[in-house]
């Protein structure tokens, strides 16, 4: 290898090395800041539950690093560092006069080469990898760390209320057995339905629509089945005087119980089938046969059943399971009781608000002005009036008024006064105050 | 037809001349080796030198010396209090010619190759200005005529740094004009045993001349063919920047910095002091080492900087360490190489 390769090589080595360095400088600190806004939003997100956000974080920060990479290039780029730099570092370094540098001019000859100031410069690790391994750690941090529940995991969203009136009246159901479990089952799937909606929208118009209008086609199902129910009961209590019935009063009780037992499956929420099961066994000669005890059990079941519907869908739409009872606040009757007594709580019913007017009107008098006086000084407010007097101002007249000017005389003095000049100009006064020092 | 840069047979010849001319000043100052080399360097880059030193120290000798060594016309002024303008450039003097009674001009002491003022700073300032015009445009003009100066031209000029009492400080403008301040250092023990066993008062110092005067201005002219790489002249006009109080941290008890007129001085003396070490090109290296001579005398001192007792010349050696060589810094993920 000749002289001029190696030093040529060498420099160029060393220009490239610069120029990376340069745009490393450029780049790292941005590198680090995108970092660290990356990680406080993956912080954000999980504190939010916004998993699935991820994705885009990603794609964000990194779209942004090579944005980033590219514009400190070109910044990098406008000056970089040439050969002929290079080959002045080199000279420097090894004390060479400055005979690469002029032989790359064409003046000289190159110096033999010196393989000891090949490499003048060398990485600064620590400037490096600081920044990376900060990064690093930051997002991982960030990723995996044990974020505290905030409201929004740990307090979920409460559900809308007449989903958990429905999911209330469900359960009840479902424990005492009286639906149809097939039905049982559709209803709970409509209402998983709405639960599987993301959180976000539970609240919204459409979710609340469809919430309530589920509630209400329950609720009005159910009303339906607790009449089903009742009449059915009222029926097996007529029964069980079925050996003292005539026979047409057996048939026309025996039709009364298929019909019943038909409207109980019938319905939008059909009866346990095994309770329909046994009312369609009640033909005239089987009501003859069974033993009132029988009879009895079945009705009890019955009226039970019509119990738990009445229970969960209490007299009003709204009164059942969960809320129940009077509101707390009771509204004012008026003559006729026409506006009613307003039932308040969380279902959100009751009945109207309390509008209506009494009879009788009250005056405040609030236009009529009285004063209020307070002889006792001692105890006078702030800014009162305690007494006016009539007198004259004492004005010294000697005294100058309007503006005075700085240095000037003060007052004028009458024969034999002792005349002060006490204005006095800033550097006057320093000056006096470093001379009383 | 010449080459644009001095090449390397001219610089071997050139470089033989300057030994002869190194060796026969070595034999007439003893121990100024560095002194030496300054002087010529000085009159390479055709600059003016202005000497400081001590009485005794051999500042006239070397100016004769040199006068000797370069075969040249030397004069020689000592400048005082009542010494006129017209007293070194010359004056015109009515003469019968011809039985017409004209002015005739005589041309004074300035007149030569070699001028040594000595003691200028005991000329009144108007004296001291009337070097102005001969130093920078080497000519002189009385009476509205103008007389060239002979070509080389130099002055050597020396100032005693003590018993100021009745001199005349130099000023800016004229400072300006002597491309180096040289101080003239004392001489150590082996020296002066050395000169005790060479020297008798009174004894005058011969030397045969070494270069003749065109030989001296081809060789000159060849420090000027020198190659001035960007990086070296880069170098010069930041580190005449940083000589000012808004150029460097060295220079905040500076009143005033260097001028351009410093920036070229650099260049030549730079120039000359790598032909004098026989390179091809000027180095940083070399305008390093003739910094101070030639911007210790430019800089002004403000009051606070002469109350702390600081020295024109610490404050260049302080620009020195911190101007770097290279414009640009190395960037921060890099580190310098242990070599």
């Amino acid at each position: 290898m000749s002289d001029r390769d190696f030093w040529v090589r060498a420099a160029q080595r060393l220009a490239m090395r610069r120029n990376i360095a340069s745009w490393s400088d450029a780049f790292l600190p941005a590198f680090l800041g995108l970092t660290v806004i990356a990680a406080l939003v993956l912080l954000a997100l999980r504190l939010m539950g916004l998993a699935a956000e991820l994705h885009i974080l990603w794609i964000t920060w990194a779209g942004m690093l090579v944005a980033a990479a590219l514009a400190c290039a070109v910044i990098a780029g406008r000056r970089p560092f040439s050969l002929p730099d290079s080959l002045s570092r080199l000279d420097e370094v090894g004390h060479l006069h400055n005979r690469l540098i002029s032989a790359h001019a064409g003046i000289g000859d190159w110096p033999p080469l010196n393989p000891r100031i090949r490499d003048t410069v060398r990485w600064n690790w620590p400037r490096l990898t600081v920044p990376m391994l900060t990064s690093a750690l930051l997002l991982a941090a960030a990723a995996l760390l044990d974020l505290p529940k905030l409201a929004v995991n740990s307090h979920p969203n409460e559900e809308p209320i007449a989903w958990t009136q429905t999911e209330s009246w469900l359960q009840t159901l479902g424990q005492a057995k009286i639906l149809d479990q097939p039905a049982l089952d559709k209803l709970k799937e409509d209402l998983g339905d709405l639960h599987n909606q993301p959180e976000k929208d539970w609240y919204s118009q459409s979710s609340l629509e469809a919430g309530d209008a589920l509630r209400q086609q329950t609720g009005q199902s159910l009303r339906e089945l607790q009449q089903d129910l009742e009449k059915s009961s009222d029926l097996l209590t007529q029964a069980q005087q079925a050996s003292q019935m005539s026979a047409s009063d057996l048939h026309a009780l025996s039709a009364s119980l298929q019909e019943a037992a038909k409207a109980l499956q019938s319905g939008n929420l059909p009866a346990n089938k095994e309770l329909t099961g046994k009312l369609r066994t009640f033909d005239p000669s089987t009501l003859k046969t069974m033993s009132p005890d029988q009879m009895r059990a079945l009705q009890q079941r019955l009226a039970a059943g019509a119990k738990v519907c009445g229970q969960c869908v209490g007299p009003n739409l709204g009164d059942g399971c969960v809320a129940g009872g009077d509101g707390h606040r009771s509204g004012k009757t008026g003559a006729d009781d026409k506006f009613g007594k307003g039932a308040s709580g969380i279902p959100g019913g009751g009945g109207p608000a309390d509008l209506g007017l009494d009879d009788t009107s009250e005056n405040l008098h609030t236009k009529r002005m009285e004063g209020a006086s307070n002889d006792d000084p001692t105890r006078a407010l702030p800014g009162q009036v305690i007494a006016i007097a009539k007198g004259k101002h004492n004005v010294d007249k000697t005294t100058p008024s309007g503006p005075v000017t700085a240095g000037a005389i003060s007052s004028a003095g009458q024969g034999g006064d002792a005349v002060w000049r006490d204005s006095l100009t800033p550097d006057e006064r320093q000056v006096l105050q470093r001379y009383f020092k | 037809m010449t080459n644009q840069y001095a090449t390397e047979a001219e610089i071997a010849g050139a470089g033989a001349s300057l030994t002869r001319l190194r060796e026969a000043l070595n034999t007439v100052l003893f121990g100024q080796e560095k002194l030496i080399d300054f002087v010529i360097t000085g009159l390479l880059a055709r600059g003016h030198l202005l000497l400081e030193g001590l009485p005794g120290l051999g500042k006239t000798e070397l100016v004769k010396g040199l006068a000797q060594a370069l075969h040249l016309e030397a004069k020689r002024i000592q400048f005082t209090p009542d010494l006129l303008p017209g007293d070194i450039t010359g004056n015109p003097i009515l003469n019968d010619i011809d039985g017409r009674r004209q002015f005739v001009f005589q041309p004074g002491p300035l007149f030569g190759n070699l001028v040594l003022a000595d003691e200028i700073n005991r000329a009144s300032p108007k004296t001291q200005s009337a070097l102005l015009e001969a130093m920078q445009e080497r000519r002189v003009t009385v009476m509205g005529e103008t007389y060239a100066l002979p070509d080389p031209f130099f002055v050597l000029a020396t100032q005693n740094p003590i018993e100021l009492e009745g001199t005349y400080p130099l000023p800016e403008a004229q400072l300006d004009r002597f491309l180096f301040k040289l101080e003239v250092p004392r001489n150590p023990v082996a020296v002066l045993e050395r000169i005790v066993k060479h020297r008798e008062i009174g004894e005058t110092v011969t030397i045969a001349p070494v270069l003749e005067r065109a030989e001296l201005l081809a060789i000159s002219a060849l420090s000027r063919r020198i190659y001035l790489p960007d990086v070296v002249a880069n170098y010069i006009a930041r580190l005449v920047h940083a000589t000012h109080p808004e150029g460097s941290e060295a220079a905040k008890g500076l009143k005033f910095g260097a001028s351009p007129r410093a920036a070229l001085g650099l260049s030549a003396a730079s120039r000359a002091a790598a032909l004098l070490a026989g390179r091809m090109n000027a180095s940083v290296e070399d305008v390093q080492s003739v910094a101070a001579p030639v911007l210790q005398h430019r800089i002004v001192l403000d009051y606070s900087a002469r109350l702390d007792g600081r020295k024109p010349s610490d404050i260049v050696d302080a620009i020195l360490r911190e101007v770097p060589v290279q414009e640009r810094e190395l960037p921060k993920t890099l580190k310098d190489a242990k070599l």
